[in-house]
């Protein structure tokens, strides 16, 4: 009962965002026909094309022909960009660039901040703790972008070490796709690994405080396995739960950095596609960007009673 | 303490200068010398000159700008609204609470880089539409945060008291409940303060925000991209002074939650 | 985690060793993605620059902007201009394997001419019956038109087999020297040589890619590090990173684009000759072509461009940059201490977004406070473009073969006369000079329309920026067209 409840509320979330999105974009000044025709238009011209594109029709009536088709599985069809693509089409190629860059970047980010959480969270106050402290504060404070400008000039540009940007298909080139996310995604780690080394610190600090951790020593464990096997184990339980959070911020940054790197993700796909008044192509990537955040919302939801009893009780 | 007096005296340094900018700047930081472009840093041009042989410094000081007014919107418009909205889900809960999160958990997943075009669209291309969004985009941040402090809190012996001996719900929330949550509340604003500095920096630049030949930091970013391997300093020193606010904001932030025995998330 | 951690070594080991194509195979780098190749529907100039090696026309233009046989061997106009005869070259053979038949051609030019069916029928509502007849083509037309010829060079105007209609967007069809072989939206688009195009000369490279990439910057890197052959048009900005490199060769002419400062005669102040006069003598184009195109541009005076050859009249001294002038035309006009306005710039253009910024400056220095709004495009396209409702705007318009089209968009009733430009002589002489087929007769018409336009200041007209070609020294076979097509087929790598 608690999952349908779940499911039904997300559901009732996603058709709320698609019919914010689509009465947002109905309105957006700009007229996919007007992008089509260009600087030449003529007014006969134009009404044809809206014809075509059946933008002639009243607001209520397009979004239920989209939302009806949606139901169908069919998303429709790309107005300006990649005419006669279909809009699934084009979202499902974008995925593979987004999930493992958000992926690679959520996994570089915790390679972060696990050692170096559990390293400060060993000695409080020490020279160690308050080292790690600046430079989680420092990483949390520099724009993804800025970071971006500069490894693309300095790393890939003049030492030529790694792809400056643009990325091949798996496919085709699997290692050179591998290769062209890696800077973009160590780029996306640094501010979310920052924040990730403080809960990782505070969720050890804390572990370490417990009772059984005093008895883990009082039996003559060694530092290490006190703290890899004990306190780390379960300060990571915590841990997980933030780095989803923090994953799905990381979707959101994603758009930037893609932007930066040129990756054919999906949030450039949805840019793009507002920028060209492309309609069906917005809805459809925002669709799938919703869906995909709130599905880890749910994964997360799910997880809270079974980390935090006293909520079980309540839901 | 040393590194509390460092954040204190940086977050002071940029906000003085952004300030100064009002009264004075090295050269009127709009005025074009196209032969002069692109020169590097000397004593002549401080921070160097960009595309257009503009001085990067005096830039920087009137780029300030736009940056701490987005921080400073999206705390106040993010603070009042959101711990309302949050307040209202996290007391009476039930139905309420389902719709108001409902709510938040929508806009938190409109992508921020959206509400910004949608809120370019409705006001025009400018700086207004950037504050629009980043205070939208902190409205859910705010409840959901305030929500989870209600949630504990309500619960407690000291507010069941409160209402076993007649207390108004007015009273509750805003006598009892919202004093314990300030010192939170406080620490997140400090955050996000730091955060609408950098979305702000964000949509700048993409092209979302301060119109030309107006400065800030984004835009400056934006422009030098093209330039960064024929002048690194016009890349490096607008990203160098978001860095350094948003540092400032954050260190105050921990200290203030440190003073105030807050455990950060 | 360590499996993780283990599989994305693996990953990032098998990248140093991804497989090298061999044969020849060429990768150019263009910034967007076309909107398909449905000759009449697809209106993006993206579409027609790749279109252009995979259709043919009974013409088509060439590099020096003249028109060259095509799918036509040879063509006849009759003298009193209404009829052309097309005779059809022998033996050329569509992509699927089928003869090119004449009927192929009356269908083809039939439905484009037909508004029902075809947006680009404007062009074409002058034709009045197109007929096959043994081996040729017969089209006649109600009035002598001295730009159809010109029009037949377009994309629009490309024969394919009538069979192929339903799918020719995503699967076009063609006569030309390439067949596409793979697209992948967003990302690359696959020319294969079509081993049986009529000239066995063409293509000479076997596979080009077609590589979408909308960042400048990682086109530019991605060229320097040899991911990319060929950049067919780099925006100024990017010049200096590809300059003075001992790999690369720069091939750059001008384009055929008239930018212009866009006024709207209409609105007050602007609907006072001696304003806009002051603006033309306050915008200085040499520092606009250093600031904006690096050099790389050609300052123009009217809505002609050099590339136009005889047509193109040479207005640049009109209006020499003289602030004083400026000010002492404002001053008469009531405005001594000049005025606010403001000025749209089309944020996907940087070069006019570049040059709307210094021109601002420029204009303040007589005392015009110009308030700077970058629009995106398709809100440019609505406001400015559609409604004309604007004081000052900066934006290229695309140059043609013919000089009519580039001019009558002055036309007093055009719909596409955004500078609201009024003048009886000017609407009369371009009806004159349509039907005139005198040729010497028809180039001093046109040069006088462009003195109209000069000397009633319609626009600020600022220059033909310069198409720059960046390229590996190794690459030959490269031409700038005045026109927005790329011709791939004569490219080639030296060994």
């Amino acid at each position: 009962m608690y999952w349908l409840k779940k499911l039904g509320a997300m559901l009732a979330t996603l058709l709320l965002v698609s019919a914010l999105t689509f009465t947002a974009l109905y309105f957006l000044p700009g007229d996919p026909a007007l992008l089509i025709l260009g600087t030449e238009a003529e007014p006969g011209e134009l009404a044809l094309v809206r014809a075509q594109l059946g933008l002639d029709k009243p607001m209520a009536v397009q979004y239920w022909h989209w939302l009806s088709g949606v139901l169908r599985g069919d998303f429709g069809r790309s107005l300006t960009f990649s005419r006669g693509y279909s809009v699934a089409r084009l979202v499902v190629s974008a995925l593979p660039v987004t999930i493992p860059l958000a992926a690679a970047a959520i996994f570089f980010s915790l390679l972060l901040a696990i050692p170096l959480g559990a390293l400060a969270a060993s000695r409080p106050g020490g020279r160690l703790d308050s080292l790690v402290l600046t430079l989680s504060q420092t990483g949390l404070s520099i724009p993804a972008f800025w970071l971006g400008i500069l490894a693309i000039q300095f790393i890939a540009v003049e030492l030529g070490w790694l792809p400056p940007g643009g990325m091949p298909k798996w496919r085709a080139d699997p290692g050179g796709a591998a290769l062209s996310l890696l800077l973009p995604a160590l780029v996306l780690a640094l501010p979310r690994g920052a924040i990730l080394t403080r809960i990782v610190r505070a969720a050890m600090q804390e572990a370490l405080g417990q009772d059984y951790i005093r008895t883990a020593r009082g039996k003559g464990l060694s530092e290490w396995t006190v703290i890899s096997r004990h306190a780390l184990k379960n300060a990571l339980v915590t841990v997980s739960t933030v780095a989803g959070i923090q994953l799905i911020q990381l979707l959101a940054g994603a758009l930037v950095v893609e932007q930066v790197f040129s990756l054919p993700g999906l949030g450039r796909l949805i840019l793009s596609a507002v920028l060209l008044r492309d309609l069906p192509l917005v809805q459809g990537g925002i669709f799938a960007g919703a869906a995909l955040i709130m599905a880890l919302n749910f994964l997360l939801d799910s997880t809270y009673p079974l980390i935090d009893p006293r909520i079980r009780g309540v839901a | 303490m040393r590194g509390r007096l460092k954040g204190c005296f940086l977050l002071g340094l940029m906000v003085l200068l952004t300030v100064s900018g009002f009264f004075f700047t090295p050269y009127p930081p709009n005025e074009m010398d196209i032969p002069g472009r692109l020169e590097a840093p000397s004593s002549r041009h401080w921070l160097g000159t960009d595309n257009y042989g503009r001085d990067i410094f005096s830039r920087i000081i009137i780029g300030g700008r736009p940056a701490l007014a987005a921080g400073a919107f999206a705390v106040c418009i993010g603070l009042t609204l959101g711990t309302l909205w949050g307040a209202a889900a996290g007391y009476y809960r039930g139905w309420l609470e389902e719709v108001l999160m409902r709510m938040a958990d929508g806009l938190y997943s409109l992508p921020s880089v959206l509400m910004a075009l949608l809120a370019v669209t409705l006001l025009g291309p400018g700086q207004a539409s950037i504050l629009v969004a980043v205070s939208l985009a902190n409205i859910p941040i705010f409840a959901r945060l305030t929500r989870s402090l209600f949630l504990s809190l309500r619960e407690r012996e000291f507010i069941l008291a409160a209402r076993a001996m007649g207390s108004t719900n007015r009273r509750i929330i805003f006598r009892h409940i919202l004093p314990n949550c300030l010192s939170t509340l406080l620490v997140q604003a400090s955050t996000s303060f730091a955060a609408a500095i950098l979305a702000e920096a964000s949509l700048s630049y993409l092209g979302l925000g301060t119109q030309p030949p107006a400065a800030s930091w984004g835009r400056m970013l934006k422009e030098a991209q093209s330039f960064a391997g024929l002048a690194p300093w016009a890349a490096i020193f607008p990203g160098l002074a978001i860095a350094l606010t948003v540092l400032g904001f954050n260190r105050l932030g921990d200290n203030l939650g440190d003073r105030l025995g807050v455990k950060k998330e | 985690m360590q499996k993780l951690f283990g599989l994305f070594l693996a990953v990032i080991l098998l990248a140093g060793c991804s497989p090298q194509a061999a044969g020849s195979e060429l990768v150019v780098a263009i910034p967007t993605d076309p909107d398909g190749f449905h000759p009449h529907q697809s209106v993006a100039a993206a579409s027609a620059e790749i279109a252009f090696n995979l259709f043919e026309g009974l013409v088509k233009a060439a590099p020096d902007g003249s028109i060259i046989p095509a799918l036509a061997e040879e063509w006849e106009i009759s003298p009193d201009g209404l009829t052309y005869t097309f005779t059809l070259r022998q033996g050329v053979k569509f992509h699927n394997g089928r003869n090119l038949t004449p009927e192929d051609v009356v269908y083809c030019l039939t439905r484009l001419a037909d508004p029902d069916l075809s947006p680009k029928a404007r062009d074409y509502t002058g034709v009045q019956r197109i007929a096959a007849q043994g081996n040729q083509v017969v089209i006649t037309l109600a009035q002598p038109d001295a730009v159809f010829l010109a029009l037949l060079t377009e994309f629009g105007a490309s024969i394919y087999p009538k069979e192929v209609e339903g799918e020719l967007s995503t699967k076009p069809i063609g006569t030309g020297p390439f067949t596409l072989s793979a697209w992948e939206p967003g990302d690359s688009l696959t020319l294969a040589k079509f081993p049986q195009y009529w000239n066995p000369q063409l293509p000479k490279t076997d596979k080009i890619i077609l590589k979408i990439i909308p960042e400048p910057t990682t086109m530019v890197n991605s060229l320097l590090t040899g991911h990319v052959d060929l950049i067919p048009r780099l925006e100024p900005d990017y010049l200096h990173q590809v300059e003075g490199k001992s790999t690369l060769q720069i091939i750059d002419s001008p384009m055929n684009l008239v930018q212009l400062l866009a006024i709207n005669n209409a609105v007050a102040p602007f609907d006072d000759l001696r304003v806009r006069q002051a603006l033309n003598y306050a915008v200085n184009r040499e520092e606009i072509i250093q600031g904006a195109a690096w050099g790389k541009g050609t300052p123009i005076g009217s809505n002609l461009t050099p590339a136009m050859g005889a047509w193109y009249k040479d207005l640049t001294a009109q209006y020499p940059y003289n602030p004083e002038k400026a000010k002492e035309l404002l001053a008469q006009a009531g405005y001594p201490d000049g005025f606010s306005t403001t000025m749209y710039l089309p944020a996907p253009y940087p070069l006019h977004r570049n040059a709307g910024e210094i021109i601002a400056a420029q204009l303040e220095k007589v005392g015009i406070k110009v308030r700077i709004k970058v629009i995106e495009w398709a809100d440019w396209l609505e406001q400015v473009n559609r409604d004309r409702d604007y004081e000052l705007t900066v934006v290229g318009l695309t140059g043609r073969i013919d000089p009519h089209t580039m001019l009558n968009r002055y036309q007093s009733q055009s719909g596409r006369n955004i500078s609201y430009f009024a003048s009886p002589e000017y609407d009369e002489l371009l009806v004159r000079g349509l039907a005139e087929t005198d040729h010497e007769a028809r180039i001093e018409m046109y040069q006088r329309l462009q003195t109209i336009l000069a000397e009633h200041a319609a626009n600020v007209f600022i220059m033909d920026p310069s198409q720059i070609a960046v390229m590996g020294r190794d690459i030959q076979g490269w031409s700038n067209y005045p026109v927005y097509v790329l011709d791939l087929a004569p490219l080639s790598r030296t060994e």
